[in-house]
């Protein structure tokens, strides 16, 4: 009978999914461009994204490396086509973008993003689920193991975000 | 037959709760969510959309590339190869289906809508599932739950509810244009068009029909009367427009019509229907929710005749209803939604001697809670009032008299609660309990029929005082993502008590009442049924994909009496395992798909020279199969096969299905 169990609870061991990894995939930015077509007002055609990074940091360096090479001259999703911008988070304050997407691993010095969307009432996007709560950005998503997308209430409000009821209804708010 | 003041004054407050408060945002886009999550969404488990994963509700979701690749001509034919779910082809355009066991002729105990829109007939109680007016290309997903829903969806969704979704025309461009041709003279032709202005307004037509012999009438089975050329076609437009990125209008007219044969509550016989329908609806996203109201109106004109009645039995039925909701999410884990519903309905013709028919004020409220990220907590509650109207004259020999019907009313409560517990993206875990209302039909409330039969005077009385019927469902479910294999595994068990099983008149027991034979409609007792579903699905990224289910189930009944002429021994009616293989294969340009299905033994029955026959049904086995060639990017031929275990498989006490080929072509434009 010890057996059978152990042999049960190996083949479960075995069928559970690997940890998700942290860095921005492909799929986190489908799902990023998708929720830009719930906001109150859709946003739809060409939305220059800025890609708001700290250069002296590694991972959000790689982060935006990595972004600017997925999206390369634009990138179309549905209604959206999103073509990158670079950010130094230094200039975030004068940058050129309808979206801001901010890379992971800032800390503490993701604040002014949200400073810059409020200021451009525009929306900002991440997969760092710190800078999210933290209320540096209005929306995080997160693509692995499973889509899931939370809306920083206080930010988006300051950002002037919003979005549709049936939208809300299947998200997370904070 | 119009609106009354009362429909109207419903109406107005409807509409002036749908339009309190500034509009923002927008209705729900089934495409864009589906692949913004990645899995289909759902509105059928509590009125706002869901993941299905995560919604409260046992259920399964047909999806378009299902229903293509299934080669099926009709929706019952893709309902067969859905585990708990049990079909009954009658005919080759006439079928009957089932959630969960209890399956008889005439079904009163599913809930069938389109978009909302029910399609439901109340005059018996049932759905003609070749008079829905959809086209099979239009069909953006089926959403089949499993279990009482009735808090959600009212009266009669009590074993479950299927919900089709058509594409949105605001969102999706369908353009299609299929042709088919077939054995034993089947031809099949839809088109299906969108024109569009994208997220701003779009309109969809969709047509379409069918022709065919009928199945093959082997000797000595004693078929009287049946369609040799069963018939039907059908036209729906639906139109939608968004006047502002916050409000949305909805407009949508249907007409269909069908002839064929079958088991007209368990008699061999032919059948005609007319059926259309209206509806219009206005929804607005404001800061106190998304709110909707809608208002629709169906009207049925049916014909059932058979050697025993040739003039045939006319029956119309017309049901309008109004309906308001708000869902408005309230400190970041609440969801709550609010609705009220009014609903006249309306039955007459020959049967009736009168205009029968009830005038229902529902109310209801779900509440869904979000109590951690992995727990969530749903509770809904609906009451319904109804109150009988009938004008004309009782036929001589009915105790009741015109007074008693209009004095007549029902309050029914129902409810669902489920508990979702999801430890991780890959398991889920829900406890659900629920109570469904199944309304007395029509013919049950108000039947007004007398018949010569030698020396006795035969009076078929509907009974003012029929109870509804109620179904309480246990359930707990688990499904578990096998991501190693590219697979979900899904298991149910359930344990339901119904409770006021409805007799209708012309099955009712015979009694002597003022010197008639009276056969008056009744409550003849309770019935419990125990099952459950097991599955395992999935697909890989080489192309292969697979369905394996079994269900189980068993019945016991608690009727007061057996009499010959009732149809209904539900121990027996119903097969107690049913077996669902589906396997298929996509490679460049070709897809092959087959589908197997065992059910063990039941018992039909038929109605056939004044008394109940029953039939056993042996064993058997079906498999269909289909090949799908994509000879450019637009136009894919393919070639299904059905039946194709044996040239004529009986699955029912009726015509037994022959074994039949189909190549269709369909166009893309």
């Amino acid at each position: 009978m010890q057996g059978f169990f152990a042999l049960v609870v190996g083949v479960w061991v075995l069928l559970a999914p690997a940890a998700a990894g942290a860095a921005v995939t492909a799929t986190d930015i489908q799902v990023a461009a998708r929720v830009l077509g719930f906001t109150a007002t859709p946003i739809t055609g060409t939305v220059k994204l800025g890609v708001v990074y700290d250069p002296a940091n590694a991972a959000s360096a790689a982060d935006e490396a990595a972004l600017i090479s997925m999206l390369g001259s634009g990138l179309t999703v549905g209604a959206v086509t999103l073509v990158p911008v670079p950010v130094p988070i230094g200039s975030v304050g004068s940058a050129a973008a309808d979206v801001l997407f901010l890379t992971g691993g800032l800390g503490a010095g993701a604040a002014p993003a949200a400073a810059a969307a409020a200021a451009k009432k525009i929306m900002c996007i991440t997969t760092d689920a710190a800078a999210n709560a933290a209320g540096d950005c209005a929306v995080a998503v997160q693509s692995d193991p499973a889509v899931k997308i939370t809306v920083n209430k206080a930010a988006a409000a300051a950002s002037g975000v919003s979005f549709g009821a049936a939208f809300m209804m299947m998200i997370t708010e904070i | 037959m119009g609106f009354d003041l009362r429909l109207a004054s419903c109406g107005a407050i409807a509409l002036a709760i749908g339009l309190a408060g500034p509009a923002h945002a927008q209705q729900v886009d089934y495409g864009a969510l589906e692949q913004m999550f990645g899995q289909p969404v759902t509105t059928s488990a509590t009125g706002s959309p869901q993941l299905a994963s995560q919604a409260p509700a046992d259920m399964t979701i047909v999806t378009a590339d299902d229903i293509r690749r299934s080669g099926a001509t009709s929706i019952p034919a893709i309902l067969d190869f859905v585990a708990g779910v049990d079909v009954r082809e009658y005919g080759a355009q006439a079928s009957d289906v089932a959630i969960r066991g209890f399956s008889q002729s005439f079904n009163p105990r599913l809930l069938v809508l389109v978009n909302g829109r029910q399609v439901y007939i109340d005059d018996y109680g049932y759905v003609a599932w070749q008079a829905i007016p959809v086209q099979l290309s239009d069909i953006r997903q089926i959403e089949v739950v499993r279990g009482p829903a009735s808090a959600l969806f009212g009266f009669n969704a009590v074993s479950g509810v299927i919900n089709i979704i058509t594409y949105d025309p605001l969102y999706d461009k369908t353009n299609v244009a299929t042709a088919g041709y077939g054995s034993d003279g089947t031809v099949l032709g839809s088109l299906v068009t969108t024109a569009q202005l994208p997220g701003k307004a779009g309109v969809t037509v969709s047509l379409g029909g069918i022709r065919t012999n009928e199945f093959s009438n082997p000797g000595g089975k004693g078929f009287a009367s049946y369609a040799a050329e069963p018939n039907l076609g059908n036209i729906s437009i639906d139109g939608r427009w968004k006047p502002t990125d916050s409000t949305e209008v909805t407009a949508e007219v249907t007409d269909s019509s069908a002839n064929g044969s079958g088991s007209l509550d368990y008699t061999p016989g032919v059948s005609n229907y007319r059926v259309q329908s209206a509806k219009l609806g206005f929804s607005a996203d404001t800061r106190l929710g998304l709110a909707s109201l809608q208002a629709y109106i169906n009207r049925v004109k049916s014909t059932f005749s058979n050697s025993g009645s040739p003039d045939g039995i006319n029956l119309q039925n017309q049901v309008a209803v109004v309906q308001a909701s708000d869902l408005i999410k309230l400190a970041n884990v609440h969801a709550i939604r609010f609705g009220l519903e009014y609903r006249q309905n309306r039955g007459w013709g020959a049967a009736y001697q009168a205009t029968l028919g009830y005038q229902d004020y529902a109310a209801d409220v779900m509440w869904n809670w979000q109590i951690t990220p992995q727990l969530s907590l749903t509770n809904a509650g609906r009451i319904d009032h109804l109150a009988v109207s009938f004008s004309g004259m009782t036929v001589p020999g009915n105790p009741a008299t015109v007074a008693d019907f209009n004095a007549a009313t029902i309050t029914a409560p129902s409810f669902n609660s489920g508990l979702v517990y999801q430890p991780d993206p890959n398991d889920t875990i829900r406890a659900l309990v629920g109570r469904g209302v199944q309304a007395p039909s029509l013919v049950g409330l108000g039947v007004q029929a007398a018949v010569q039969q030698g020396p006795f005077n035969v009076v078929l009385a509907g009974d003012p005082d029929l109870k509804p019927m109620t179904v309480t469902n246990y359930e707990l479910d688990y499904d578990r993502v096998l991501a190693a294999m590219d697979s979900t595994v899904s298991a149910a068990v359930f344990y339901q008590v119904n409770r006021g099983f409805q007799l209708a008149a012309p099955r009712a027991l015979p009694s002597f009442h003022g010197g008639n034979i009276l056969l008056l409609s009744s409550n003849i007792g309770n019935m419990q049924g125990v099952g459950g579903e097991l599955s395992l699905h999935g697909s890989s990224p080489g192309g292969w994909r697979w369905d394996l289910s079994y269900s189980l189930f068993g019945a016991h009944q608690e009727f007061t009496y057996r009499a010959p002429q009732i149809p209904y021994d539900f121990n027996t009616a119903t097969p107690t395992s049913e077996i669902v293989a589906k396997l298929g294969y996509s490679w460049r340009q070709w897809e092959a798909d087959a589908a197997a299905k065992y059910q063990s033994q039941y018992t039909d029955d038929r109605y056939v020279g004044g008394a109940v026959q029953p039939f056993p049904v042996r064993n058997f086995v079906v498999l269909n199969a289909r090949i799908g060639y994509d000879v450019t990017r637009r136009l894919t031929l393919a070639v299904t096969g059905d039946e194709l275990t044996a040239p004529q498989i009986t699955e029912t006490a009726d015509l037994p299905p022959d074994r039949r080929v189909l190549f269709t072509a369909s166009y893309g434009f």
